[in-house]
């Protein structure tokens, strides 16, 4: 009998073909914000976004794709017919020379004002960007994007009083001990990545977070970068050991001559000192959330080190609360001095807290910037991860920056002191130590989203529920329409239970909340992990489905 | 059979019965009780089929040519929908709407009846109101409204009807809820038609 399984496989195959959609080639594609819902309509439509910038967002999409966009309306323009598999990269312009830089090197496009897409036609686009420039490769999966109306830059909101525990401890931070980490990394000649000094470099500061009695101090290695190593270390949480703030810096270095001598006091020996200096104030401190020191190399060749963390970090699912990454924060030249806190759309609430913790703690003025184009350095790769993240930089930008001149002598004691102080401020708060006497603060807040639709209205209440502490005789509850920031109290008197509904939720804002424990004598509990029932964030229970989404956004029909 | 020989028998009745006098007719007055079915899913989800009271005035034109003209009044009850089957709270709603409607149609006369087909305009006003929350939006529009009836006529001046309506309007894009919602759909209903001349 004759097999009908070659005939059956070929009329597959043919089906298959006449079913499937073709796939074409993938463009690099740029899609500018204007006005309208943007990210809804990208978000809705599954589109591959890549990179965030202030003024458009690059992506990647299949000819099919271009269509679906094309027919939602969204306007695009495509800098790359055939990106595929192509590593891209954005490089900051910082002078008009720039650009004709890389077309020298590469393929450039200006993707807006201040920033390009650069490419090499073949082999590594990082190796092929021109020495010394700012860039910051674009993400190599979807960026945790996310959906629903677009959020304006807000004003800075007030800072909150300064807390007592936490100003004794910014007040530990020794200048003294900021000088000596710097000199003893300046010390090392260079710390260009994968050199030996700067393995050398890794071993001292793998030593300084072992001396302190810091908890899983580890070395994490990356690619392409052989030898090149990351040093993390973590202070586990007492009350929230799963819920992580990432106080973190580069410390390898660059310059013209960086297989020799690289010092990079100010870039960044100063942000790694800020951060050794937080982990020696922190080490012996009782904290409600875990603390993560790191310490990333590779920062100066395309952010290797900081990039490799925040993916596994993203895939492994960590709760990350925020980031603190300071980068260059000894240089200044003539007072006032004031640091640079930039920020993106949804890291906002941290550059509030950073500018008050300046305020607070003995830092200098905090200007905070909301400006996604800001790229350039270990806070990005968390941006995309999806993460609250901030970048801390002097304002008056060293002019010694990747230059064999980058020495400790140029730095400014109490400038750099006071930035270390604010970022351990703002660090503390976050973490909040443990305090004596108090109750411990409530765990395991969830919150669940009620909607109730009408044709022409709609209730929305917020549904909270925790577990009992031990030591509670009641709890307060807190929201604030700003994550981390401005929270009021909605109850009156001390909730008595474990669950509270915040009803008739006005419209058009998402709201986050806390919870306090109080003890039978009054005092009041460290505030626990926020939640926001709108995104099904941290310690959110349930996901807001995707119909609902829409219908928050006004796109119910 | 029984049924069908006593349907046949009543069809004769009405048709003796309804002569050829509503050929003569100049005005006549309507009242209709009509089932709603809407045409938007959350509408039915919430209201399900409600219940409107309509009267008319039908107005003899040129020849097959008339006008109706009225007012109608829909009242419904329902409970606001939730996203989840965890949220078992139910909140009450009630909405009213009062349409103004002109058709102009054309009649055709088969002996004791006749069958009206037409289309116009209709003008309604409505309002949700939440029962046990303060909630509440009141809105307007108008939009096309298609007509098919047939009458019999039952005694000298009386007759009764029975109609389909379709309405078809969006209302309500300002809204806290930011979506026009397709108030319109079909009525099918019956009622009583009196000859004033």
């Amino acid at each position: 009998m004759r097999s009908l399984k070659g005939p059956a496989l070929a009329a597959l195959f043919g089906a298959a073909v006449l079913v499937l959609p073709p796939k074409g080639p993938v463009a690099l594609i740029r899609v500018p914000k204007v006005p309208g819902p943007v990210e809804p309509l990208l978000a809705a439509l599954g589109v591959d976004v890549r990179q965030e910038l202030g003024a458009c967002y690059l992506a990647l999409a299949e000819s099919g794709e271009l269509a679906g966009l094309r027919k939602a309306g969204l306007r695009f323009t495509v800098l790359d017919r055939a990106a595929g598999r192509r590593e891209a990269v954005v490089v900051r312009l910082d002078a008009p020379a720039t650009l004709d830089a890389l077309r020298l090197a590469g393929r450039a496009v200006v993707a807006e004002p201040g920033a390009a897409v650069f490419w090499a036609e073949e082999g590594s686009t990082a190796g092929a960007v021109p020495n010394g420039l700012a860039f910051k490769p674009l993400s190599p999966r979807t960026i945790a994007f996310r959906a629903g109306p677009a959020v304006s830059p807000r004003p800075a909101v007030p800072a909150a009083a300064a807390d007592p525990v936490v100003e004794a401890l910014a007040a530990q931070v020794a200048a003294a001990n900021l000088s000596a980490t710097v000199q003893d990394l300046q010390d090392f000649q260079t710390r260009h990545t994968s050199t030996t000094g700067c393995r050398a470099a890794g071993e001292y500061l793998f030593g300084a977070f072992t001396a302190l009695g810091l908890e899983n101090v580890r070395f994490e290695t990356f690619g392409p970068l052989p030898g090149s190593r990351n040093v993390v270390a973590e202070k586990t949480g007492e009350t929230f050991p799963d819920d992580l703030l990432i106080v973190c810096a580069h410390y390898d270095s660059t310059s013209g001559s960086y297989q020799t001598l690289a010092p990079g006091a100010d870039d960044n020996a100063s942000g790694s000192a800020a951060v050794v200096e937080a982990a020696r104030v922190l080490a012996a401190v009782p904290l409600d959330f875990t603390v993560r020191f790191a310490l990333f190399s590779g920062e100066e060749q395309g952010l290797h080190g900081s990039r490799a963390h925040a993916a596994a970090a993203r895939a492994s699912g960590e709760r990350i609360v925020g980031v603190v990454n300071m980068d260059m924060i000894g240089h200044a030249s003539a007072p006032p001095a004031s640091v640079d806190v930039y920020v993106n759309r949804f890291s906002s609430w941290l550059g509030d807290r950073m500018a008050g913790a300046a305020a607070s703690y003995g830092g200098p003025a905090a200007n905070r910037i909301v400006d996604p184009s800001m790229v350039y350095s270990d806070h990005a790769p968390f941006w995309d991860a999806g993460a609250a993240a901030l970048l801390a930089i002097e304002s008056d930008f060293s002019p010694y920056y990747h230059s064999v001149d980058d020495t400790l002598d140029k730095l400014d004691p109490a400038f750099f002191t006071g930035v270390a102080r604010a970022s351990l401020g703002l660090l503390a708060e976050l973490a909040q130590p443990v305090r004596e006497g108090h109750p411990r603060a409530p765990a395991g807040l969830q919150s669940r989203l009620a909607v109730y639709t009408s044709l022409f209205n709609r209730l929305t209440s917020a549904h909270l529920t925790w577990t009992a502490q031990a030591d509670a005789a009641g709890y307060n509850v807190y929201r604030s329409d700003v994550s981390h920031v401005g929270y009021v109290r909605l109850n009156a008197a001390p909730v008595g239970g474990t669950s509270f509904v915040d009803g008739d939720i006005p419209g058009g804002r998402e709201f986050y909340y806390v919870v306090t424990a109080v003890g039978a004598a009054g005092l009041e509990s460290n505030r626990s992990q926020e939640t926001c029932p709108f995104l099904g964030g941290a310690g959110s229970a349930v996901q807001a489905p995707p119909g609902l989404l829409r219908f928050l956004a006004g796109g119910w029909r | 059979m029984r049924a069908r020989r006593a349907a046949g028998a009543a069809a004769v009745l009405l048709a003796v019965l309804g002569g050829t006098a509503s050929a003569q007719e100049k005005l006549s007055v309507t009242l209709t009780a009509a089932g709603v079915f809407p045409r938007d899913g959350l509408v039915r989800r919430i209201y399900g089929t409600g219940l409107a009271a309509a009267a008319d005035v039908w107005l003899k034109l040129k020849g097959p040519l008339g006008l109706a003209a009225g007012f109608s009044r829909l009242a419904d009850t329902g409970a606001a929908a939730s996203f989840s089957a965890a949220d078992d709270e139910v909140f009450p709603v009630r909405f009213r709407r009062q349409t103004v409607p002109v058709v102009l149609f054309y009649r055709i006369g088969l002996g004791g009846a006749d069958l009206r087909a037409g289309a116009g305009l209709a003008v309604h006003g409505f309002r949700e109101a939440w029962q046990t929350v303060d909630l509440d939006y009141k809105g307007h529009g108008w939009g096309p409204r298609f007509l098919l009836a047939a009458r019999v006529r039952l005694f000298d001046r009386l007759s009764c009807l029975a109609s389909v309506v379709y309405d078809s309007f969006r209302a309500g894009a300002d809204s806290p809820n930011a979506g026009a919602v397709a108030l319109g759909g079909f009525q099918v209903g019956g009622g009583l038609s009196w000859r004033v001349y």
